[in-house]
């Protein structure tokens, strides 16, 4: 019996995010889904909650789930689940955030000015709350463009999530990673 | 430091960031609801085990539907008419689908004819041993029994009785006894006993 178990268990945990989500969509048994959520509904809410309060981010993860649940049947193994469901997250999260009138578009532009309105984070004396702070301070493009790569997402990945460019993906990135490394004071060779 | 120092020191910060948060146990469980709520109620218990529990049981539904042995039961029947001495004649006979039915409790078709039958017996004392005699009736043997009239049996309740020998085989005149249950059905047809003599 706990042999059987345990090879449930090993075979569960090694089934793809992709294979589950193409049985859930053929038997809409909802056992597939809920070992879904258990991998990824913290990573999906942390990128909402980091992109916007967490009202918004618990509004706009159960209706990301849902459109995942809703829409079970047309997913195809095209690319990883996750970044099927982190694009329809940033999308639902958009419009969302066009209809409270808080979404604002900002581009490359505006990150020397929030270096500047970043520096008073350095005022903090834990590393951890410094990251924190400077992490939700940055702009809402360059924080996406790098919680999706810390979430494991190559950079074509992210730039069919965020529908824009790789190179512009690149140059987000590295805009992210210069402003928390300056505020932070974690200097790298060629800086 | 190095570049990839503080890259790996970004990464550890995010991760330790992410370590303070949680999807709300209240969206899981939306979600969770909304997706058994999604569920079609004919796939909520469908599985390859009540799958085939389903498929066995059409099987076998068509199976005793195509084959009236597994659901009809042996037919007895009694029709009557009068001869030309003016005496009562009871037809009994079962009519049997398949061999295999020979085992199984008949089913009466009843009607006022059986009911004749039946009434005739309860003029009887002993209304379970009909003692008769073989004689011709309408050129075929049948038995006389006194205070009923004439009684044909059929070739098929001698099979259903599992008698080897048809009527037709006893003499004119030999003495033989019906026995008969409580419902009027011929049970058994046995050689001898006393002659009887009709008033």
């Amino acid at each position: 019996m706990s042999f059987t178990l345990s090879v449930k268990s090993w075979l569960r945990f090694t089934e793809s995010n992709e294979s589950l989500m193409l049985k859930y969509g053929m038997t809409s048994e909802s056992k597939y889904l809920q070992i879904l959520v258990s991998r990824l509904g913290d990573d999906l809410y942390h990128f909402l909650l980091s992109q916007s309060d967490p009202d918004v981010a618990a509004d706009i993860c159960q209706a990301t789930w849902e459109k995942v649940i809703n829409n079970r049947r047309s997913y195809s193994e095209t690319g990883t689940f996750k970044s099927w469901i982190f694009k329809i997250a940033r999308f639902t999260l958009i419009d969302e955030l066009r209809r409270l009138q808080r979404w604002q578009f900002v581009e490359l532009e505006e990150q020397a000015d929030s270096a500047d309105s970043m520096s008073k984070v350095i005022a903090n004396n834990q590393l951890q709350l410094q990251f924190d702070e400077a992490l939700a301070k940055l702009p809402f493009l360059q924080r996406e463009a790098f919680i999706l790569q810390q979430e494991g997402l190559r950079l074509r990945e992210i730039a069919i999530i965020t529908a824009t460019e790789m190179e512009t993906v690149k140059s987000r990135l590295r805009y992210a990673k210069t402003n928390l490394k300056h505020l932070l004071q974690l200097h790298g060779e060629g800086e | 430091m190095t570049d990839k120092h503080s890259e790996q020191v970004l990464q550890d910060l995010y991760k330790q960031h992410k370590k303070t948060v949680s999807m709300p146990s209240s969206v899981r469980d939306n979600i969770v609801h909304h997706a058994k709520s999604k569920k079609p109620s004919m796939w909520r218990w469908f599985n390859w085990q009540s799958g085939f529990a389903v498929f066995a049981v059409v099987t076998l539904y068509g199976f005793v539907k195509n084959n009236p042995q597994y659901h009809e039961r042996p037919s007895y029947s009694v029709s009557q008419t009068i001869n030309e001495q003016n005496q009562n004649v009871f037809y009994h006979d079962v009519k049997l689908i398949t061999e295999d039915q020979r085992k199984r409790a008949v089913e009466i078709n009843k009607n006022a004819h059986y009911d004749a039958f039946l009434a005739s017996l309860q003029q009887l004392k002993n209304r379970k041993n009909l003692a008769g005699t073989v004689i011709a009736d309408n050129n075929k043997l049948a038995i006389e029994v006194c205070d009923i009239g004439v009684i044909h049996v059929s070739e098929q309740i001698m099979k259903q009785l599992g008698l080897r020998q048809p009527i037709s085989s006893h003499d004119l005149g030999q003495p033989i006894m019906l026995v008969v249950d409580n419902r009027g059905i011929i049970t058994n047809i046995v050689r001898g006993g006393s002659k009887q003599a009709c008033s």
